[in-house]
């Protein structure tokens, strides 16, 4: 068994085949490019084939008993394929409880079976006449066909195949039937149909218009012998017709020879095999030089030996008939004859059919022109007769005749001749105006100049038809030259492929050529060119689906050239599908590859119907030089693209690098890195982050688009796996995870039919490692700069913390020593001492105090202090501070100034009261005793204002702002405190929603002020009165 | 017994007078030993009769046993809330009692004080502070048991309870009503500190315990009357957050 793509073929076993039919071949042609499955259907059926070939018993189908394995075949394969359309052609009686199943023809090998598209024919169950092809559409379309509609007339004329005695009872009923059966179409399609059945034919055959031609090529022409056919089957094809004749004899030729009586043991294969190999040795009968007794195995014989020809008259037809006298049933014979005319007739407008000839110039007036040139040498001699003697006199004539000969072929140089010879006769010889000759050696004379008109012309036309030969080459290769030049100078394969197409046409000189491209394995056609025959099919737009001829010049990667007959036959070849049909039919078929450097293929050209003869050599030759040219210009114009695309590619990279350097935000960075991936690709971008294990859209561009077709199985499979899944036309990529950017990267082309490419998909890649890269350096710089902090923030803490202890120790230090010292000694001191110690002790515990307080107050504020603010008087509080600070203020004068009406001002006593303390205490500290403080007050409409003034050395100049300072102590000598005092103050008049700042003052001191917010409303002081 | 009779100075704490050693009975509730001794010895050493208890279950018997005349409570107790130890003994007994609070809990204080406390000390406190509010703790529980004092003086102010004038010096001062009332309330817990509820409460009555602004609004007024410098009070002292004190000197 051997397997092509397509099809699946097997060799029939010995014993039943005969000759040339080995092989049956199933061709399956779905209308989607074929599967697996449909392989494996093929597979399928031809090993049930087989099976039955070589049971033979099972070819016979009974209905109630067995199930018949074709039947199974077939319902096995449809519900494989799932496609009801299909049907495979079997030959087998489907049982007869599926009467609407019609039925179906195992076809055998050359048929092909556009089998999608079925028109099975109505017909009994028992029937295999079968029409299972597209083809059928053509053959409707003709008159004949629309009666092969009519299920009746197949019906009746139909039998069962195993009984083909009985179908050929049939046909001669059908024929009997129909008295005028010479006239009658309808008889002939029957038949046509019938040989088409029974022999296995293409059915393009029953293409009425083809079998008009072949009928015409039957009758009227001689074939071309050059018969180079792949296999022999081929032969078997160029039999048509007039077999027909002989189907009838054959049919019951074949039973009587192999089956003899036993009718049940039929297969269609071997009867199609017998009639045809019966029908060829017919046909070699038929052959004028062949004797019906010498025949030979046609397989011994070298096919281009056979001088086929038809028999266009009776009497060959007779003899073949009466040579097989013995073995045909005389009947009907006559009828053959009837039919046989009634073909010829209805081919009789076969002329439409003849291709045009490529024309050539006739000269005009061929005849006149000579005539005239005898005058006018006529006249010539008769100037010179004077002085010349005849026998000289005639080179005139001679002279005449040439140049006749030179110009206007040969018909006219022999009527010149001839002219001249009359008129030199008459004129010029003795007895001069008459005819008659009175010395005979003119006549030799007059024989040379016949053969020098004669030899001339010929010899001239050979010359101009092989100038004209020449220059038609010399032209075609400067054709060649320039189109080479044009292919070559483009970058565009279109626009390759267009000048290939176009230019190969025109050089070649045929009506249709077909360029299609090979990439990855895809077809494509690329560019159409046709002549004006064929000018509706400009616009023809098929995808080749890889099965056809053409097929075997892409396996072979080496030009191909058919004659039309050997591409009807051969096996690989289908029509052109449906339309093919209504073409007429074609002069032969041309294909070259286009390989590039490597060998690969990447495409092939097909020139069809040449405009006269069939394709040559040098046709062949110009072809492959062209598609050399056209696979050059395609590979440079690809490695072109290419290195454009990489450098674009590069490009863009360096842009994305770019706008990348200048953000310092991750966010930015992923929506600038996004917004770049969505416009160089043209694709929807999303980015999922996992987010508490949910996937959450933590970007996207554009931000509104929708993100439907995102499958969310395949982002939590990426997410888990790292490598990048394509899924539904878009693509996932991991999105590297770095300190929380991990997560999946979807991108969707715009629109989604253009998949992103497998280089794109790197450069996708490299993209998505840029933007990971520069958010890595976003959290490196982060992470430093908080490290920077954190080491910072460490060195101040230690600083404070040093400080702070220092602080506090001292005045521990002084209590310790003073308790101490009372302790141990007291009756050692006198009593002033005695006090003073104890003094010490109370100040600097209450010193101790007041930082304690500080650093708690400080603390307060760090964790979020919230003021409980209450509207007040703020003579409150500022007397509260006041009473609080007695003792230390007994030394500086306290002068406090009030508006009058001062209002209610919500605050927070304790902590107003603080910072009145902290001021009036830093005023007590770094004045000198006796130098006086101030408190004013002064309201605007939306803030009050408190000032405490002094008149000390005042404030450093330039640290009016750093005295707020945790721990800033200015150039205190002496003093102490830990600096924080102004830095609470600040923060509780903050908290209040005021400002504090602090300035020198004009003529000495500083002053420090602190603004409150008075709310609009303010309970009026009176409406409290009782 | 330590005694600081010190010579008057300029930053001497306040004066502090003899007693008889058969004083008014004091209990401190109090679990900080040190804080325990210092009052022990300044306590006793000012003629009171001195018990103390470390926890608050302690010190709710010792107060039940001993039938003190002012109980000095710490806030921070062990054992019961501070808070709880006054609610407990309001239950049953009017003794004045003083709260010793930390700085910064004012509203531990105002609460002490709405419970039931009559004053606060917040440490750390000068002794003499508390010694001065436990005498007009005293004085007043004992005006209540019935002795009237129909005359009260501090500094330069007079108030005469029964001819109702006030008196600043030679100068006599007319007050409102409210004014007055607001200005005996306050006579009459002289030393003590009184929470702006219970101003509110006394003078105007419960429906006005949170009009806090006419508290304000009044204070203001008798500063500026009774006193030399309004700004500087050298008698109605605000306590911040808390209320006003009458300061008897």
């Amino acid at each position: 068994m051997k397997e092509g793509s397509h099809s699946v073929s097997f060799d029939l076993p010995a014993q039943i085949t005969d000759v040339h039919v080995n092989q049956i071949t199933f061709r399956v042609e779905p209308e989607t490019p074929h599967s697996l499955q449909d392989h494996a259907a093929c597979q399928h059926t031809a090993g049930i084939a087989q099976e039955i070939f070589e049971q033979r018993e099972l070819s016979r189908c009974e209905d109630d008993q067995l199930p018949c394995p074709f039947d199974l075949a077939r319902n096995g394969i449809q519900h494989e394929i799932g496609q009801p359309k299909r049907r495979f052609a079997y030959g087998c009686r489907p049982p007869q409880e599926r009467p609407h199943a019609g039925a179906q023809l195992f076809r055998g090998q050359g048929l092909s079976d556009h089998v999608v598209s079925t028109r099975i024919q109505r017909g009994d169950p028992g029937v295999d006449a079968v029409m299972v092809n597209d083809h059928d559409q053509r053959s409707l379309d003709c008159p004949l066909a629309e009666r092969l509609q009519e299920p009746e007339s197949v019906a009746s004329s139909v039998s069962a195949v195993e009984h083909d005695q009985v179908v050929t009872r049939g046909l001669e009923h059908e024929l009997e039937r129909r008295a005028t059966v010479r006239r009658d179409r309808h008889g002939i399609a029957v038949l046509l149909k019938r040989a088409r059945d029974y022999q296995g034919r293409r059915l393009r055959i029953s293409d009425h218009q083809y079998a008009r031609r072949r009928e015409w090529s039957l009758l009227g022409q001689r074939p071309t012998t050059d018969l180079r056919g792949r296999s022999r089957r081929a032969r078997s094809f160029l039999q048509p017709l007039n077999s027909y004749g002989l189907h009838r004899r054959c049919h019951g030729l074949s039973f009587s020879k192999s089956w003899g009586d036993d009718a049940a043991h039929h297969s269609p294969f071997p009867s199609a095999t017998f009639v045809n190999d019966t029908l060829r040795q017919f046909h070699l009968k038929l052959s004028l030089r062949a004797t019906p007794g010498a025949l030979r195995e046609p397989s011994q014989r070298n096919p281009k030996d056979l001088n086929w020809r038809p028999a266009t008259s009776r009497q060959a037809e007779r003899k073949l008939l009466s040579s097989n006298q013995k073995r045909l049933p005389r009947r009907g014979a006559d009828s053959t004859d009837a039919l046989m005319r009634t073909v010829a007739k209805h081919s009789s407008d076969s002329s439409a059919l003849r291709a045009t000839d490529a024309p050539h110039r006739a000269p005009r007036w061929p005849y006149g022109q000579s005539v005239f040139v005898v005058i006018v040498c006529t006249g010539i001699a008769y100037v010179l007769s004077p002085y010349l003697l005849p026998s000289n006199l005639v080179m005139v004539y001679l002279l005449g005749i040439v140049v006749v000969a030179m110009r206007l072929g040969r018909g006219a140089s022999i009527m010149t001749a001839a002219l001249s010879v009359a008129a030199f006769n008459f004129l010029f010889i003795p007895l001069v105006r008459t005819f008659v000759l009175q010395d005979a050696e003119f006549l030799l004379g007059f024989a040379v100049m016949l053969c020098i008109a004669i030899i001339v012309s010929d010899r001239t036309s050979r010359i101009r038809a092989q100038a004209a030969v020449r220059a038609a080459h010399v032209n075609q290769l400067q054709k060649l030259a320039s189109a080479s030049l044009a292919i070559g100078s483009t970058l565009s394969v279109d626009e390759i492929s267009r000048m290939l197409t176009e230019k190969a046409r025109d050089i070649v000189g045929a009506h249709m050529a077909v360029t299609g491209l090979n990439e990855n394995q895809k077809h494509t056609i690329s560019a159409i060119s046709v002549s004006e025959r064929y000018a509706a099919w400009q616009g023809f737009d098929a995808k080749p689906d890889g099965f056809g001829i053409y097929r075997l010049v892409y396996e072979t990667n080496g030009p191909m050239r058919l004659t039309q007959e050997e591409l009807e036959t051969h096996s690989a070849f289908r029509h052109f599908g449906r339309v093919g049909g209504q073409h007429r039919p074609l002069r032969g078929w041309l294909a070259a590859p286009l390989i590039a450097q490597d060998g690969q293929n990447l495409g092939l050209i097909q020139l069809f119907d040449k405009y006269a003869g069939e394709f040559t050599e040098a046709d062949e030759a110009i072809l492959v030089e062209l598609a050399h040219t056209a696979s050059v210009a395609i590979e440079k114009a690809r490695l072109y693209h290419e290195s454009e695309r990489r450098r674009r590619a590069a490009e863009q990279l360096y842009a994305l690098a770019h706008d990348l350097a200048e953000t310092r935000d991750v966010a930015e960075l992923l929506k600038t890195g996004i917004r770049h991936v969505a416009d160089v690709f043209a694709s929807d971008v999303v980015l999922y982050a996992p987010d508490d294990g949910r996937l959450v859209t933590r970007m996207s561009h554009p931000t509104a688009g929708d993100t439907a077709g995102d499958d969310v199985s395949v982002i939590r499979s990426v997410l888990v796996e790292r490598k990048v899944a394509l899924a539904g036309g878009a693509v996932y990529l991991p999105f590297p995870a770095s300190r929380g950017v991990g997560g999946v990267l979807f991108v969707r082309p715009r629109p989604i039919e253009d998949r992103l490419t497998s280089e794109q998909i790197h450069l996708l890649e490299a993209f998505v490692d840029r933007i990971a890269i520069a958010v890595e350096r976003i959290w490196l710089a982060q992470g430093a700069r908080e490290a920077e902090m954190r080491v910072e923030t460490e060195r101040l803490r230690s600083s404070i913390l040093s400080s702070i202890s220092h602080d506090l120790r001292t005045p521990l230090a002084a209590i310790t020593s003073a308790a101490s010292s009372l302790l141990q000694g007291e009756e050692l001191l006198d009593p002033v001492t005695r006090v003073d110690l104890k003094e010490a002790i109370y100040e600097e515990a209450n010193r101790l105090a007041r930082l304690v307080n500080n650093l708690l107050d400080m603390t307060r504020l760090e964790a979020g202090l919230r003021a409980r603010k209450e509207r007040q008087p703020l003579e409150d509080v500022i007397g509260a501070a006041l009473a609080r600070l007695e003792r230390n203020l007994q030394d500086h004068p306290v002068a406090t100034h009030l508006p009058e009406d001062l209002p209610l001002v919500p605050l927070d006593a304790v902590l107003i009261e603080q910072v009145l303390i902290n001021l009036l205490d830093n005023a007590v500290k770094y004045t000198p005793s006796g130098s006086p403080i101030e408190i004013r007050i002064s309201t605007t409409a939306s803030d009050l204002t408190v000032e405490v003034s002094d008149r000390g050395p005042g404030l450093p100049s330039g640290d009016e702002e750093r005295v707020f300072e945790k721990f800033y102590r200015g150039n205190a000598r002496g003093v102490q405190g830990a600096g924080l005092g102004l830095a609470i103050c600040r923060g509780i008049v903050l908290a209040h929603g005021g400002r504090m700042w602090a300035q020198n003052r004009a003529d000495g001191g500083a002053v420090f002020r602190f603004t409150l917010p008075v709310d609009s409303v303010s309970a009026p002081v009176e409406a409290a009165r009782g | 017994m330590a005694d600081t009779r010190s010579a008057p100075s300029a930053s001497s704490p306040a004066g502090l007078e003899r007693r008889p050693i058969s004083g008014p009975a004091v209990v401190l509730i109090e679990d900080e030993p040190q804080l325990r001794r210092v009052l022990r010895g300044t306590l006793s050493g000012q003629g009171y009769r001195f018990f103390e208890a470390a926890t608050g279950g302690e010190g709710l018997t010792e107060v039940a046993t001993r039938q003190p005349d002012v109980v000095i409570v710490d806030l921070g107790l062990p054992d019961i809330d501070g808070l709880e130890v006054i609610r407990r003994l309001r239950d049953w007994t009017p003794v004045p009692i003083v709260v010793l609070s930390a700085r910064d809990k004012e509203r531990d204080k105002i609460e002490a004080l709405d419970l039931g406390a009559n004053d606060y000390v917040s440490k750390p406190f000068g002794v003499g502070e508390l010694l001065a509010r436990m005498r007009s703790l005293l004085r007043y529980s004992a005006l209540s048991q019935g002795r009237k004092e129909p005359v009260f003086t501090g500094g330069d102010l007079r108030v005469d309870l029964v001819r109702r004038q006030v008196f600043v010096g030679e100068r006599e001062v007319h007050l409102t009503p409210i004014e007055y009332k607001l200005l005996t309330l306050l006579v009459r817990h002289a030393g003590n500190v009184l929470t702006h509820r219970q101003l509110l409460k006394e003078v105007w009555g419960p429906a006005s315990e949170d009009q806090t602004h006419y508290l304000w609004v009044y204070m203001v007024q008798l500063r500026r009357k009774l006193e030399p410098n309004p700004m500087r009070p050298r008698y109605l002292r605000t306590e911040p957050g808390v209320g006003y004190r009458l300061v008897a000197d």
